[in-house]
């Protein structure tokens, strides 16, 4: 079955997309699951979709403009959160529809709304080309860099941050940067899972991961491992099945987290 | 004559136009013990923000010559994140990388010793507490300052934390202000003993503080003095 998929060039991209779509969204899920970021996530990909949408409207690529969008939202949760002290959730439900708003207007005033709005929203894995796939190289090792390089602000931030505050560890800035990454990794997988469906691949391998690790680079390792197996396995039923991949992924991670469960209570 | 490391002059605080600090003064000399009691409410974790410089925006002046140890409640900590003890102490060495290599020596002496790899959402009450002082220790403080030590400590943990605290504040001649509600622990190991209720109502040795002060400031004191007494006389058993 796996030489099949191998015949055809559209295929084995869609294929390794899939599978660095859930190492990108792996690497960054147990940080938004420790944070309970869970709804910034969620956030960020509907502000990337206006994003989108002023990509798709003057016709240029859509990364560069969606990764913005994405920033903008991200920085401005962290403004309103730090300067006016309204809590995090309640402000990206504020600008969650903002930003969602503003890419369906501009969308509507595009010939290419209805198959492209549908697209974008569930995922079409079979629209992604090369440069997807080497820019999903990209923002991976790009990520893989940064949290290396602030492995420990970001594990005392996660820890116990009012006393890594008070230790000297610049708080804001880490938050800003991590907001920044959940933003790229959101932009870079967005094509592969659809805005709708990418809460999943940046959930639920943290959740599987936390159940597991006993040290915080394992957390990253198991992660990463659970969402090569259900991209695997996931895009490799919906290839049987000839269904769409985004949802099998969706589908099959959950089920996998199910069993799982069940199984570690 | 000793040197005051602390000096707070004038010290008002608001937070809108409701009144959680008035008109605070004190100095604390180098070496003291303060016990900070208050009812709750009483702005005594306020002051404790103030001092170790979370809370900037109040009039008054604060003095503090040295540096600051902090050891806050043990709530702050997310337990489901897995850091080992080690990296945990590594925290408090952040500004101080030099002192990385004493943490062997540190969890040792917080009876920790051989513990390094163990996860923190896996220690009871009393050794977050130890570990939380050895992070503290770590930055080589002048001051400690603790906020309610015996919060989510079971008993004996507390009696351990304690002895533990008096061995290395006499080891280190450090400065220590400690926020407590446990009364009797307070009067106990307390050299001096500050009353607060937004504002400063008594402040000096704990042999000198009367009763009748405090039963100004707090309604429950009878309940207090009881549980004072009931510890007294378990002292004494014990001994």
């Amino acid at each position: 079955m796996l030489s099949e998929i191998f015949q055809y060039d559209f295929l084995r991209v869609a294929f390794f997309a899939s599978l660095l779509s859930g190492i990108a969204a792996a690497i960054i899920s147990p940080i938004v699951v420790y944070k309970k970021m869970e709804f910034i996530g969620d956030g960020t990909a509907h502000a990337a979709f206006a994003g989108l949408a002023i990509g798709l409207f003057f016709d240029v690529d859509y990364r560069f403009i969606a990764i913005i969008t994405a920033v903008l939202f991200s920085l401005l949760i962290s403004f309103f959160s730090n300067r006016n002290k309204i809590n995090e959730n309640s402000a990206i439900g504020m600008l969650l529809p903002v930003f969602m708003s503003i890419g369906v207007i501009i969308l509507s005033k595009s010939s290419t709304y209805v198959q492209d709005i549908t697209s974008y929203l569930f995922g079409d894995i079979l629209l992604v080309n090369l440069n997807d796939v080497w820019f999903l190289v990209f923002v991976i090792l790009s990520i893989i860099s940064i949290l290396y390089l602030l492995r420990h602000e970001i594990l005392f931030f996660l820890a116990d941050e009012e006393m890594a505050e008070f230790y000297g560890v610049n708080i804001k800035l880490v938050r800003t940067v991590l907001l920044i990454l959940i933003s790229i990794t959101v932009v870079s997988v967005v094509k592969i899972s659809g805005i709708i469906l990418l809460g999943a691949l940046l959930i639920i391998p943290g959740l599987f991961a936390k159940k597991l690790s006993k040290s915080f680079s394992a957390v990253f390792i198991f992660s990463v491992i659970y969402n090569l197996f259900v991209s695997f396995i996931g895009f490799y039923l919906s290839y049987y099945f000839d269904i769409s991949p985004g949802p099998t992924i969706v589908l099959t991670s959950f089920v996998a987290f199910l069993i799982f469960s069940s199984i570690k209570k | 004559m000793s040197k005051f490391i602390i000096t707070v002059e004038n010290l008002n605080y608001k937070i809108n136009d409701t009144e959680i600090l008035k008109n605070i003064n004190f100095k604390i000399p180098e070496g003291d013990f303060v016990g900070i009691i208050g009812p709750n409410g009483a702005g005594k974790s306020t002051l404790v923000k103030i001092l170790i410089g979370k809370i900037t925006d109040f009039e008054g002046k604060v003095s503090i010559k040295g540096k600051i140890g902090y050891l806050p409640q043990f709530q702050t900590i997310n337990r489901e994140v897995p850091i080992k003890a080690h990296e945990f102490v590594l925290m408090g060495a952040y500004k101080n990388k030099q002192n990385i290599g004493k943490i062997p020596e540190l969890l040792k002496e917080v009876g920790l010793a051989g513990k390094e790899n163990r996860l923190v959402g896996n220690m009871s009450g009393g050794e977050l507490q130890r570990l939380s002082l050895a992070r503290a220790l770590i930055s080589e403080p002048d001051v400690l300052i603790l906020d309610e030590p015996e919060a989510g400590v079971d008993q004996m943990g507390k009696a351990k934390f304690y002895e533990l605290l008096e061995k290395i504040k006499s080891e280190k001649k450090l400065t220590i202000i400690m926020i407590s509600h446990d009364i009797g622990m307070v009067f106990e190991k307390c050299k001096t003993i500050m009353c607060l209720n937004k504002t400063l109502h008594c402040h000096g040795p704990s042999e000198k503080i009367r009763p009748e002060e405090l039963k100004v400031l707090f309604p429950d004191f009878d309940l207090w003095i009881r549980s004072r007494d009931h510890y007294e006389k378990e002292h004494k058993n014990v001994e």
